[in-house]
């Protein structure tokens, strides 16, 4: 599959910038507007997006109208807001297809929603290739050249996590909360011990960095 | 209990014992009037008839008559004025009666005797009796008048039973009209109570309509007088809550964008490589968003340091207005909008440092609001400074906020112009402070004059 293209419409240039930067780093194509009447123009020549990430308060179109937009072409949306009040009024707009996002957000959390919303939408690879190593995520295996290389579920999740962002660290405790989610009760020490295992059973030493007090890094 | 039902059952009831008293007075004076009536006019007619009876008893008897034609004369005579309630009685021989009554035993009636009466019940009737002896020949004629009287009294039993009649539909008509009227005095008591009970529960905008000119309506106006002044009280109260608030959801919002990508570009410097170009940029945005971020505390300490008071001093206004110009000088150049200075007035009284950051607040509003090459006035009259464009203007719906903390008339509330939405608010707890007045007047597409009015 070629590379997803997502749409970002943000007014503040940090900001804007800030996502721009990840999304390249992690391998996505780009579109920067910053202005809501700009972006329903730009959507009626150019609309082959895979995602949008629109925020509410916009010179221009606000982010709900816009929203209205962005609906006809069918691409799935991730609002950001400012405001934990609109919150509520963009849980009245879901219906599935939409996430929102809630600044200020860090980054691990704005590329993990991206992935979900592009795997709900069947955008995603389904293969993962990484060195010899390939994730078939439809039928949970791990190979490294043709021989299969068993993972328990937890493991499996982890390796997936290491090689969506690879060269990026990612924190122990974000690794716990995507992996075991928000409402599991044990320590980062758990991330540790399934770390450990993963390189044991890929065999491959030097892969997964550690680093010190922070986190786990994928490289290569 | 009620105070309506109390003042209802005490009308009630003293009307009931009025009409009890007055009815009971009533009836046994009429009731002995009318037996007396009739006993004086029964005596009346007995004399009369007796008189008659003599009289012509008189003058046909003759002393030589036998007896039996005596007895006889009497009788006749008798009959021309008797009626049916006569009764004769001679000795022990009854000479005339139409009645099945023993009058003299009844009432028994001694030679010498006046008239004698007698007025009782004898077998279940009430009976009349007027008896007198009337003298004829030496000899004496006891003469009676029976008289049933039941009929009075079964008519004073009638007016009786018809008077309480009267006296139950009387009392009926005034309950209700006691009753009416008892409601009709109480409603303003009730609507003032249910009105206080609504302004506890919290609608302060209640008030009693209440317009009788008595004590009541006297409480019901001090009652909305008091109504009046705790909803100004609540609504002061509302209103500064509201402000602090909208200040305090301002302010956070002003510190999440920052804060956002402050957060965002650190993390991504921490957790992936960038170029060397990209993290020279992330670090940039950092540098920035930390600047606007000091400078934005900067302005929220002198909100809060203008809590103090100030020290007021005569300020030269030509001096004042040439400072405030060359400090404005190099940003107006900039956005090459240039400043035109008119000076009508000598002196104010306040802070120098305050009015001059103040003025120096208004003039980069108005440039901000220029194209180039259009003016801005600056301009000081009696008590008055001004500063005015010909700028964008500001909308209607927005004017009477642009003096909140944060409010910026643009919902994106985006920084073209790089304000942080304190300017002018500080610039209004300047005035504030000062005791004086700053007025905003502006119309779209033709310009905003503010003026600041010194007391």
């Amino acid at each position: 599959m070629s590379k997803n293209r997502i749409l970002v419409v943000e007014d503040d240039p940090a900001i804007s910038d800030g996502i721009a930067v990840n999304l390249l780093y992690s391998g996505y194509d780009h579109v920067l507007i910053r202005d809501g009447n700009e972006a329903a123009q730009a959507l009626l020549h150019d609309h082959s997006f895979d995602l949008a990430l629109l925020d509410i308060m916009l010179p221009g179109l606000d982010g709900f109208a816009l929203f209205e937009h962005v609906k006809k072409y069918d691409i799935p949306v991730i609002f950001i807001t400012a405001k934990t009040d609109s919150a509520s009024e963009i849980k009245g707009l879901l219906n599935g297809a939409e996430d929102y996002i809630v600044k200020p957000f860090d980054v691990m959390t704005l590329l993990v929603r991206i992935e979900k919303v592009l795997n709900r939408a069947g955008k995603l690879d389904q293969i993962l290739r990484f060195s010899n190593i390939t994730i078939d995520l439809q039928e949970h295996t791990v190979r490294r050249d043709e021989a299969e290389i068993l993972l328990k579920p937890m493991e499996f999740e982890v390796l997936v996590l290491l090689v969506r962002h690879k060269n990026r660290t990612i924190p122990r405790d974000k690794i716990l909360n995507e992996v075991w989610g928000t409402d599991f009760f044990g320590d980062t020490r758990t991330v540790d011990v399934h770390i450990a295992n993963i390189r044991k059973k890929l065999g491959v030493d030097g892969l997964i960095k550690t680093i010190p007090k922070y986190g786990y890094r994928l490289e290569g | 209990m009620r105070l309506s039902k109390k003042v209802s059952l005490i009308s009630i009831a003293v009307l009931l014992l009025v009409v009890v008293v007055i009815g009971a007075v009533l009836l046994s004076y009429a009731k002995s009037q009318i037996i007396e009536h009739t006993i004086e006019q029964a005596k009346a007619e007995h004399r009369n008839l007796n008189t008659s009876f003599a009289e012509m008893t008189a003058y046909y008897l003759a002393d030589e008559d036998s007896p039996a034609v005596q007895r006889t004369l009497v009788i006749y005579c008798f009959s021309r004025f008797a009626t049916d309630t006569s009764v004769l009685i001679h000795g022990a021989e009854t000479l005339y009666t139409r009645t099945a009554l023993d009058s003299a035993q009844l009432l028994p009636l001694q030679i010498g005797e006046e008239q004698k009466v007698f007025s009782g019940e004898v077998e279940g009737r009430n009976i009349l009796l007027v008896g007198q002896i009337v003298s004829l020949n030496d000899s004496y004629y006891s003469v009676y008048r029976v008289e049933d009287i039941t009929y009075i009294y079964n008519n004073i039993q009638q007016m009786i039973v018809r008077f309480i009649l009267i006296g139950i539909a009387g009392l009926f008509i005034g309950t209700l009209l006691i009753l009416l009227l008892v409601h009709r005095l109480t409603k303003p008591l009730l609507m003032l109570k249910e009105a206080s009970a609504q302004i506890a529960r919290g609608d302060y905008y209640i008030r009693a309509d209440i317009h009788t000119r008595d004590e009541v309506g006297e409480l019901a106006q001090d009652f909305n007088a008091m109504a009046d002044a705790v909803q100004s009280h609540i609504d002061k109260l509302t209103d500064m809550n509201e402000r602090q608030s909208l200040f305090i959801s301002g302010l956070t919002h002003e510190y999440k964008t920052p804060m956002t990508s402050i957060l965002l570009h650190s993390e991504t410097l921490l957790t992936a490589d960038l170029d060397k170009i990209s993290t020279e940029n992330s670090l940039a945005h950092i540098h920035d968003q930390c600047r606007f971020l000091e400078q934005l505390t900067h302005k929220m300490l002198s909100l809060l340091v203008l809590e103090r008071e100030i020290t007021p001093q005569k300020i030269s206004l030509p001096e004042l207005l040439e400072d405030v110009s060359q400090n404005c000088f190099q940003n107006l150049m900039d956005h090459g909008t240039p400043l035109t200075i008119r000076c009508e007035a000598d002196s104010v009284t306040g802070d120098y440092d305050l009015i001059k950051s103040l003025l120096i607040n208004l003039i980069d509003n108005a440039s901000k609001a220029s194209e180039p090459g259009q003016h801005i006035h600056l301009r000081a009259y009696k008590q008055t400074i001004e500063v005015s464009d010909n700028g964008v203007g500001i909308p209607e719906d927005s004017l009477p906020f642009v003096f909140d903390p944060f409010y910026m008339s643009d919902s994106s509330r985006s920084k073209k112009g790089g304000g942080s939405g304190l300017g002018l608010a500080i610039a209004r707890r300047i005035a504030e402070a000062h005791g004086a007045k700053l007025l905003i007047e502006s119309k779209p597409g033709q310009g905003t004059t503010v003026r600041l009015i010194m007391p």
